[in-house]
């Protein structure tokens, strides 16, 4: 049985499929799910201006300081604030659905409370940001 | 059953790994490129140029860049197509449309990456 083959035709008479109530901006589970789908195109986005980024870093320095002096610009900053705000909300969503996905049991190890699993998480995410950030500052040579 | 449907347990694949990059690491890097460099955080334009295609300027550190950025694009077009489905675009184009954008994100994305 698939979910995606259709269902062979019933003698029972159904109604068309319809929205669910509230869907998809009144309900506020609806509207917070709606809220994360969304984020795919704000990643998108987000991927697109690291690579401009690049691009210009690939270009020569001339093309690198007029991408960093356009990104320095109000309108540019807003933008991309709106974008790192958006990466950030994905990013702790994620973490925190990844909760309540079941652990799996690594032969006799018992899998760890999800108190633990929520801290490792974030405890992740803030040590790998702060390396990145150390070794993109230049502080580390 | 299409390829794309075949294929689906590669494109979660893809889509948990991305998920991985854009929560760990996409955040302070794009912090990292979007703010600190354009507003001077880390020292000059010059400077941040010079350390930027220092580090970059191996092999390994271009393909971890490379697939990086490329995961983030099959992250979003897993995402994004089912809540094409959930919104009603149930057709046969809506996985074309964006496993192929994703595949031009990748080139794009490999093809920058190999001219540091």
């Amino acid at each position: 049985v698939s979910a995606r083959t259709p269902a062979a035709a019933s003698p029972t008479r159904t109604l068309p499929a319809r929205w669910p109530d509230g869907f998809p901006l009144q309900n506020r589970r609806y509207f917070w799910y709606f809220l994360f789908a969304g984020t795919g195109m704000v990643l998108t986005l987000a991927a697109i201006v690291v690579l401009c980024v690049l691009r210009a870093l690939a270009s020569g320095f001339g093309a690198w300081a007029g991408l960093l002096e356009t990104l320095a610009s109000p309108p540019v900053l807003l933008l991309n604030g709106l974008l790192w705000i958006g990466v950030l909300y994905f990013a702790v969503r994620f973490l925190w659905v990844g909760v309540k996905i079941p652990s799996v049991k690594l032969g006799p190890i018992p899998a760890p409370p999800a108190s633990v699993i929520l801290v490792g998480h974030f405890a992740g995410l803030i040590t790998l940001s702060l390396v990145l950030i150390v070794l993109f500052s230049g502080v580390v040579r | 059953m299409s390829v794309i449907g075949r294929a689906e347990p590669v494109f979660w694949m893809l889509f948990g790994a991305g998920a991985m990059v854009c929560a760990m690491l996409l955040p302070a890097f794009f912090l990292v490129v979007a703010f600190g460099f354009p507003l001077g955080w880390f020292g000059t334009p010059e400077a941040s140029f010079e350390r930027m295609r220092f580090m970059l300027a191996n092999p390994p550190a271009k393909a971890a860049l490379g697939v990086m950025i490329s995961l983030i694009f099959w992250h979003s077009a897993h995402h994004l197509r089912h809540f094409a489905y959930d919104l009603g675009y149930h057709n046969g184009a809506i996985a074309p449309l964006f496993y192929g954008l994703a595949l031009l994100g990748t080139a794009a994305a490999f093809g920058v990456v190999s001219g540091l």
